[in-house]
Order: C-alpha cells, then structure tokens, then sequence
C-alpha cells in the first residue's frame, strides 16, 4: 500500500481516538464543573447542547474509526498471525473492547435527553478506551518481535 | 534492561503517550469547536464565568497530558536515540525530530493558555493555532513511525531486523552493502538489549 495513504489511515485512526477519549473526559468531568454555579436549567440545556455536537462529532469519528481499523487489519493481518496465538488474542480483545465502548457510546447519546446512568456509562466507557488504548499498544508492540519470542512465551517460557 | 522489565516499560510508554495525546488534543477540540457553541444562549458574563471555569478545570488535564507526553517521549527517544545516529535513520530522525519539534510548541502553546489566571487575548483563537499544531505534530509522528517500522521490514545480514533490535544496534556491525534478497527466515531469538 501506498506510504502516505498508510500514514494518513494511521492518523485517520488516532484522531477520532482522540475525539472519542479526549471529548468524552471533557463531556464528563471538564464541563459538569465548569458549569457548576449556573442555575440547574442552564446547566442542563448547556449540556444537552454540547452533548448534540458531541454525538454528532463522536459518530464521525466511529465510523473513520472502523473504516481505519478494517483497512489497517487487513493490512497488517498477516504479521498478527505470525504472531499467533499472542497478537491475535490481544487484536480480538481490542475489537471485542471497541464493540463494547460503540454500543455504550451510541446508547448513552441515543435520544434527545441522555439515559439516568450517562455518567456512570460515561466513566465505564473511559476505563474501557484506555484499556483498549493499552491492548492495542501492546498489539504494536508484541507484532514488532520476533515470532519465535511471542510464541515461546505463549507456549510457556523464553 | 531485563526482557520482562523492557517488555512492560515500552507498551506502557506508548500507552502513556497515546492516552495523553487523546487528553490533549480531544479536550482542545471540545474546548474550541462545542463549548462556544453550547453556551452560546447564556448572557455574556455566565459565557465568561463557564470558559474561566473550564479553562481552570482543563488545565489540569493538559498538565497531566503533557507531564505524561514528556515522560513517555522522552522513553521512546532514549530507545531509538542510537538508531538516529546511523546514516540509513537520517530521514527518519528528521521526521522524528520535527514531531518532537511541532509537540513541544503545541505542548508549550498549551500551558501558556492554561497557565495564569486570566487567559491571553483571543484564546479561542490561539486554541484553534495549537489544534492545527497538534494535528500536524500527530501527523509527524504517525510517519514517523511508519518509517522507522518500513525501515526495521528490510533485511540486515540475511535477518529481520525488530524495533527491540534496534536498541542493541551498533553502527560498527553495518554492512558496506545491502542484501538484494529478502530473508527466508525470522531470527530465533530476540538480540540482547
């Protein structure tokens, strides 16, 4: 493939990532706070606005997320499976993981008021992103080795 | 280093830096395109009173942000430094060394905005100036490492270089001339850091 168009699906993934993580923590902790002393009904038609742009912003970078990674999987198939079983468990458990975090994404925005338990879907799904941030590091880093080392240490030992 | 301590230090390195790239740039984002739009209703003074206040609120989040950036950055520097001396590296330095660039001026440009009690004049704007730095500076870095990853793909001495092996590389070691042929086997065992 094509370097430049490898580095912009590359960067087309780590954007919306940080769309997604970076808005959510903003979405959840930064603007509850900054908004704190307005009257109630302020505060809430604040947020329910922000919350609009949010989800229209989030479902963009869900689909520039999925149309990234599928691309980016199938190029980079063939090195998880030297790595077999290692890389494939952990890139199964990141997809798993951006499965989980879509549906709790599109649930909690879902509607024109957010559910009773928006925040605490809220934190759920921080938690979820960053392990799922750290699984796929580890993916980076385990299909860069050499395939005997990851498949020694699945099988038990170095 | 030993392999178990490498072998945690690395990823969470680059868990560290993703992480606090998505504090930083997601929160610039939402900072600069969604709260002016959602507080657009409220009187003057309440818009003042909401931006002070998330300003103060997100600057813990760009210290955070940037304090991990430091740390993680300065990991993955320390492991390929040696690689960035060799010839063969010397695009793929100058790529580094440009996001290494263009992320302190957005890590700087950051602070400077949050720092202080009240914000420099047309924050807004300057805001809008470190999310296209920042975006530019991620660009970098994706190229970056999808150069260095190109470069570790071609053959040395009839073996599959790793990003581990490059740690251990010595320019001493480099062949006058390049094999044509491509490997037809993985490396047994992982060289000695």
């Amino acid at each position: 493939m094509n370097a430049v168009l490898i580095v912009i699906l590359r960067w087309l993934h780590i954007i919306p990532a940080a769309v997604a993580i970076g808005g959510l923590i903003f979405m959840r902790f930064v603007l509850p706070a900054a908004t704190r002393s307005l009257e109630e009904e302020q505060s809430r038609e604040v947020f329910l606005r922000a919350r609009r742009i949010f989800k229209i912003m989030l479902h963009a970078s869900i689909l520039l997320l999925i149309i990234s990674g599928v691309i980016n999987s199938i190029r980079l198939y063939p090195q998880y499976v030297q790595h077999r079983p290692l890389a494939m468990a952990l890139w199964h458990t990141h997809m798993f993981l951006a499965v989980i975090v879509f549906v709790i994404s599109f649930w909690s925005l879902a509607g024109k008021a957010p559910p009773a338990s928006h925040r605490t879907a809220a934190i759920v799904n921080v938690i979820l992103l960053f392990i799922l941030v750290a699984f796929s590091s580890t993916l980076q880093y385990v299909s860069q080795m050499p395939v005997s080392d990851t498949t020694a240490t699945s099988s038990g030992g170095r | 280093m030993p392999y178990w301590l490498y072998d945690i230090v690395y990823p969470l390195s680059r868990w560290l830096h993703i992480v606090c790239t998505t504090l930083i740039v997601g929160g610039t984002l939402f900072f600069e395109l969604v709260l002016p739009i959602a507080i657009e209703d409220l009187k003057r003074e309440q818009q003042l009173y909401v931006f002070a206040r998330a300003r103060l609120v997100f600057r813990w989040v760009v210290w955070i942000g940037v304090a991990g950036l430091l740390v993680s950055g300065i990991v993955s520097l320390q492991r390929m430094w040696k690689p960035y001396q060799l010839e063969e590296f010397g695009y793929v330095s100058r790529w580094a060394f440009a996001h290494v660039g263009l992320g302190a001026i957005g890590m700087v440009l950051g602070l400077v905005l949050t720092i202080g009690r009240e914000p420099p004049e047309n924050p807004v704007r300057w805001m809008r100036l470190n999310l296209v730095v920042l975006l530019v500076a991620i660009f970098l870095g994706s190229a970056t490492r999808h150069f260095q990853l190109s470069l570790a793909e071609r053959p040395r001495e009839g073996r599959m270089r790793s990003a581990d092996g490059w740690m251990s590389f010595e320019p001493t070691t480099q062949p006058t001339t390049q094999p044509t042929t491509q490997p037809t086997t993985q490396p047994a065992t992982r060289p000695s850091p």
